[in-house]
């Protein structure tokens, strides 16, 4: 399955998944740590455990900050 | 996924405690533990003058709504104040996101900076700088938020540090063995003389649930990272962030266990310690001459 995925600031990419994989999952192969960002999937707040479909549009919000 | 609470959809898991949260109850268990805090630690009293130091981003302008909202109720009068470092690129974003949330919420507001202060910005002064560019920025804020707060006539200094900033800053001083700052560290620091006292409300609320409070509460801050962050600091955020990931709870457990044992940490302390008055800027000091003077005069910036 496929979904678009954009880290805020960044341009959005196509990644191909294997099925139903869960935010955490996504996060995991990005090698993003859960706890410093925000996941919107299709402009919803979701939390780690949610599972993408195919076609889904994921923000990756960084909000560790400094400062 | 369903709120554990109401069954709405879930915007947050928080695993230390096995439940799902949607946007309400989120907004809900923040503030909840947002005026715990306060009446716990008993850090605002009616009647006192407080001011809060904002920097634009999501933890600052959060606090500075939460305050705003509650100020007639618990009869305290409310002040802003903000640190313009001199940041290219991130920090004038943010004072203005600052100008906003005072103007929309009518609170007074106070803007200082290194320029107009020290006579250069952070940036400037980090060409010529022996030390990291953290304790520069650190050291010379704190400084300018006890004098700024000190001519707003406040009783107390509010800051948004959330629970992540408290478990680094015990890392921090904890590998630098710095007892007397470890031992600064808590819900309230209480005035020395010369000293505005400082409150952290926010200090058990993870960051996480404080970007998502100020995100579901449509908070217009300011999303970006300080380009100067970097060295200890960072790495001590990222080895504690890969912590709970793997671990949940870890930083509270930290927080809590400290506060445990602070009391007896402190009795560690020299028992003769007193201030003195900086010979060059007549502000509190440990020794002849403060540490803000002391960088300063490294940089050339006071004689």
């Amino acid at each position: 399955m496929k979904v678009k995925v954009r880290v805020w600031g960044r341009d959005e990419t196509e990644l191909d998944l294997p099925e139903k994989p869960t935010v955490e999952e996504l996060l995991e192969r990005l090698g993003i740590e859960r706890e410093t960002v925000v996941v919107k999937i299709n402009d919803k707040i979701s939390p780690e455990s949610e599972r993408l479909s195919d076609g889904d549009k994921v923000l990756i919000i960084p909000i560790v900050t400094g400062g | 996924m369903e709120c554990s609470f109401c069954g709405r959809r879930a915007v947050y898991e928080r695993r230390y405690a096995g439940v799902f949260l949607c946007d309400r109850h989120l907004i809900k268990s923040v503030e909840h533990r947002f005026r715990l805090a306060v009446s716990k630690h008993e850090l605002i009293r009616r009647g006192e003058r407080v001011t809060v130091a904002v920097s634009g981003g999501k933890d600052s302008l959060s606090l500075l709504h939460l305050l705003a909202e509650r100020e007639d109720s618990w009869g305290f009068e409310l002040s802003a104040l903000t640190v313009d470092e001199g940041i290219s690129g991130y920090r004038e974003r943010s004072v203005e996101k600052v100008r906003k949330a005072v103007t929309e919420l009518g609170v007074e507001w106070k803007l200082v900076s290194f320029r107009e202060k020290f006579g250069k910005t952070l940036d400037e002064m980090l060409e010529h700088a022996k030390l990291g560019p953290c304790t520069y920025c650190g050291v010379l804020r704190r400084k300018l938020l006890n004098e700024g707060a000190k001519e707003l006539g406040a009783d107390k200094l509010a800051t948004a540090h959330n629970l992540d900033d408290e478990v680094q800053a015990i890392f921090l001083d904890y590998i630098r063995g710095d007892l007397q700052r470890l031992c600064r560290l808590g819900p309230k620091y209480e005035a020395r003389e010369g000293f505005v006292p400082r409150i952290k409300p926010l200090r058990e609320i993870p960051e996480k649930e404080m970007a998502l409070y100020a995100m579901l509460r449509g908070i217009d801050f300011h999303l970006g990272s300080c380009p100067h962050r970097r060295g200890i600091h960072a790495e001590i955020e990222a080895f504690l962030n890969r912590l709970e990931s793997r671990h949940p709870n870890s930083k509270l457990m930290i927080l809590k266990f400290f506060d445990r044992i602070k009391p007896k940490l402190s009795e560690l302390l020299p028992q003769d310690f007193s201030l003195q008055t900086c010979k060059l800027c007549g502000e509190p000091a440990a020794g002849e001459v403060c540490r803000s003077c002391r960088l300063l005069s490294d940089l050339g910036l006071v004689f």
